[in-house]
């Protein structure tokens, strides 16, 4: 294991915490690289807001560690000067102004008021600085989260969620802003529970479910992988198709309308069976998965509190349309 | 250096909750003190006015005189001699007086020293050696005993010296126009004062609620009489301490919320996790929040308190008899004991919080401790309550707030075991509680999950 020296580097090593009987992370090792945005992908309750708060040190781990430019969070002195970080955009005192929420952050870390009016301009906030937080509405609270994350201009990020709620525009915002802080160089950790959140946002995606990482690559890796060994084709009569398909050991997903997506056969392979059965198909091509594929393949096992998937066939059955 | 950023941003903190911080510090403090004020109506402000016979009298020397006879006094009257700066109700005096129901006194505005006759005829003589004044008594003016000195400080070189009487009895309302209250009429023999030769003059001290009484001066007999009343007014309470006890009560459900929600108020909003984000060190924090709470409560408190004494000196010194010391070191403590106690309430609360993070959970347990102990004390023998009290905050407080004995009889009834904590004990006993639920909540917070 090499030594960190870069102050902006985020280190995760074997990272255990269970709550009562819940083991929430179960061994969870990656590293945050500067100068990227990093994306931190599960679905609700896999683990992103407990190992963010591990990092943190708001929560004792009962196993393993978490360094922040090589040392523990909870040995800074000045912390919001190395690390900025947004947990809750609702957590905020509603009749506290703005500006008073910045200030009082600042005040503690020994940060010059004027880096409450700065960040507020950063934010375009600057107009709603003497307003009490209460009447915020969520994009707002948003924000006002991340200005308090820039406070003390810090070379690490960490935002849990930050895309939540927001309306295109801000989602829109948002991304721009991600991108902007990773080109200045800064470690920008951002988790979501929605991988399309991250889609334009993100170069690197961590992928964490049940409390295990399930995948840690580089957006481009995540997608070929997933498109890996797939076909596209559109059929009229699909049922028959899937049937067919799958009972030469491919799995079968209806991806809308006429569209069929097959695995596990090479695309050949299925030409000749639809050839041989007299079915119609048309527009055969590899196909080339979305990010959010991606994860809903990686993640397909690891849904802690999902419905059960009726939108993968292995064996035929009525097909159901994917909601996209 | 980053303990005092977190004091700063807690204080920044405090000020912009509005309603849920400064303001309602201010609040509680006014909440503590109205009803004080309001009680002030009822304190006792003693009917303090009598006749005094006197004439010039310089430098040191003594005025001896003897009562033979007190006729148609009542239970706070008196007779007998005085030295006193001049004739106005506040001047500085001593006086030896033969009581009606307590027999020789040696008496200044608050002190009483107790002789030994209690009938007459009672030879009393006070002897003037510069700021000290000295009482004796004799059955036979032959022998002669010592009932004490009082000190005057900066008692001028030219005084009065004279003949008290008081009749201690009072009658119908408006009786004084109609000259028809009661009068007693005390007759003095052998009057004896250094000097030339002067005529004696008739006042009233203080408020006058009789008819103003006379005197007539026949070879050496002077009969005196006189209204008024004499009567020692008892522990009056000049601050607000007292009436102040019930005031308590009252302003302590504020302080108690405004100590519980300065920390649960960030649990139940998820905020204490940005606050422990910015401050790892969360005791620094936890010290933090108890120096700008417990900094705001005193200074808000000692400014109510101050302003209702000043309220209560103005309400007293219009109607009563003496000046009233305000920086009287009993005042003082008094006053400062209600704020200390008041703080630590507050910060109980505070300590509650953290320990509980839930608002109800908080406030049930801080009221529980504050109450409970007192309520349980009463149930047992002094012997065991005494202690059990000490166990609330506001009983060991008891003992700061307890207002001065404002007559001192010399030598001092028996007293009896009290309740009421020594302010070393009720002191001591505050700060064990208060840093003992800090630092438990300090190490809780230091263990636990944010």
């Amino acid at each position: 294991m090499s030594v960190s020296i870069d102050a902006r580097r985020i280190e995760v090593r074997e990272l255990r915490k269970r709550y009562g009987r819940t083991v929430a992370v179960d061994g969870v090792s990656f590293t945050v690289e500067p100068g990227r945005v990093t994306g931190f992908v599960g679905p609700n309750g896999a683990g992103k807001s407990t190992t963010l708060r591990l990092i943190l040190g708001l929560d004792r781990p009962d196993a393993g560690t978490t360094l922040v430019g090589g040392r523990a969070y909870r040995d800074l002195r000045q912390p919001l000067r190395e690390v900025g970080s947004l947990l809750d955009p609702a957590a905020v005192h509603p009749r506290r102004r703005a500006r008073a929420h910045l200030l009082w952050q600042a005040r503690s870390n020994g940060l010059p008021a004027r880096r409450v009016e700065e960040v507020l301009d950063q934010v375009g906030l600057a107009a709603a600085a003497r307003k009490r937080a209460g009447g915020f509405s969520l994009g707002m609270r948003a924000r006002l989260g991340i200005a308090a994350a820039l406070l003390g201009d810090p070379p690490v990020l960490l935002l849990d969620e930050p895309v939540n709620g927001l309306d295109p525009e801000g989602i829109a915002w948002m991304r721009g802003l991600l991108r902007a802080l990773a080109a200045e160089g800064r470690t920008v950790f951002v988790s979501s529970h929605l991988m399309g959140e991250l889609e334009d946002a993100a170069d690197h995606i961590i992928v964490i479910g049940r409390g295990r990482i399930l995948a840690d690559a580089s957006v481009a890796d995540l997608r070929e992988r997933a498109s890996s060994g797939r076909v596209a084709l559109r059929t009229t009569r699909r049922p028959e198709a899937i049937a067919l398909l799958a009972g030469n050991g491919a799995t079968v997903a209806t991806t809308g309308g006429e569209q069929l997506t097959v695995e596990g056969l090479p695309a050949d392979r299925v030409v000749e069976l639809l050839t041989g059965a007299g079915l119609p198909f048309s527009e055969v091509t590899s196909h080339r998965a979305s990010l959010e594929e991606a994860y809903m393949e990686l993640t397909r096992d690891a849904v802690e509190f999902g419905a059960p998937s009726v939108t993968v066939h292995t064996a035929p059955s009525e097909g159901t349309e994917v909601p996209r | 250096m980053s303990l005092w950023n977190s004091v700063r941003a807690e204080w920044t903190k405090f000020w912009s909750m509005r309603l849920g911080g400064g303001v309602a510090v201010v609040i509680a403090g006014a909440v503590a003190t109205i009803p004080a004020i309001a009680n002030l109506d009822s304190v006792p402000v003693p009917m303090f006015s009598y006749d005094m016979v006197h004439r010039p009298f310089a430098g040191d020397g003594s005025i001896t005189a003897q009562v033979t006879s007190h006729e148609g006094v009542g239970g706070g009257g008196a007779a007998g001699v005085v030295l006193k700066e001049s004739t106005e109700r506040t001047a500085p005096y001593a006086a030896l007086l033969l009581t009606a129901d307590r027999g020789v006194r040696l008496h200044t505005f608050r002190t009483e020293i107790a002789g030994s006759l209690t009938a007459t005829p009672a030879w009393l003589r006070l002897d003037r050696s510069g700021d000290a004044i000295t009482g004796y008594e004799s059955a036979d003016g032959v022998t002669w005993h010592e009932v004490g000195t009082l000190t005057l400080p900066g008692l001028p070189e030219q005084i009065e010296a004279g003949l008290i009487v008081a009749a201690g009895a009072s009658g119908p309302p408006g009786c004084a126009a109609q000259r028809q209250c009661p009068v007693s009429t005390a007759t003095f023999e052998d009057v004896t004062v250094p000097g030339p030769d002067q005529p004696w003059r008739h006042a009233v001290v203080g408020e006058p609620w009789s008819q103003p009484g006379s005197f007539t001066e026949s070879g050496g007999v002077l009969r005196v009489s006189g209204g008024g009343d004499f009567r020692p007014f008892g522990n009056f309470d000049p601050t607000i301490a007292d009436s102040g006890l019930f005031s308590l009560v009252i302003g302590l459900p504020a302080l108690v919320a405004v100590g519980v929600l300065f920390v649960t108020s960030e649990y139940t909003r998820g905020l204490h996790r940005t606050t422990f984000a910015a401050t790892p060190r969360r005791w620094h924090v936890l010290v933090a929040k108890a120096l700008v709470l417990g900094g705001a409560v005193v200074v808000v408190e000692l400014v109510a308190l101050a302003a209702g004494l000043a309220w209560l000196v103005s309400h007293v010194e219009s109607t009563g008899i003496a000046p009233i010391e305000y920086l009287h070191p009993a005042i003082v403590k008094a006053v400062a004991g209600t704020a200390v106690t008041l703080t630590a309430v507050a910060l109980t609360g505070l300590a509650l919080g953290w320990l509980f993070r839930r608002p109800a959970a908080a406030i049930a347990s801080t009221a529980a401790l504050l109450i409970l102990p007192a309520i349980v004390s009463q149930n047992l023998p002094i012997e065991i309550g005494r202690w059990v009290v000490l166990a609330s905050p506001v009983g060991a407080g008891a003992g700061l707030t307890e207002p001065p004995v404002e007559f001192v009889t010399i030598p001092a009834p028996p007293a009896g075991p009290s309740i009421v904590p020594t302010p070393w004990v009720g002191g001591l006993t505050l700060i064990v509680i208060v840093s003992g639920l800090l630092g438990l909540a300090a190490w809780r917070l230091h263990r636990r999950d944010a």
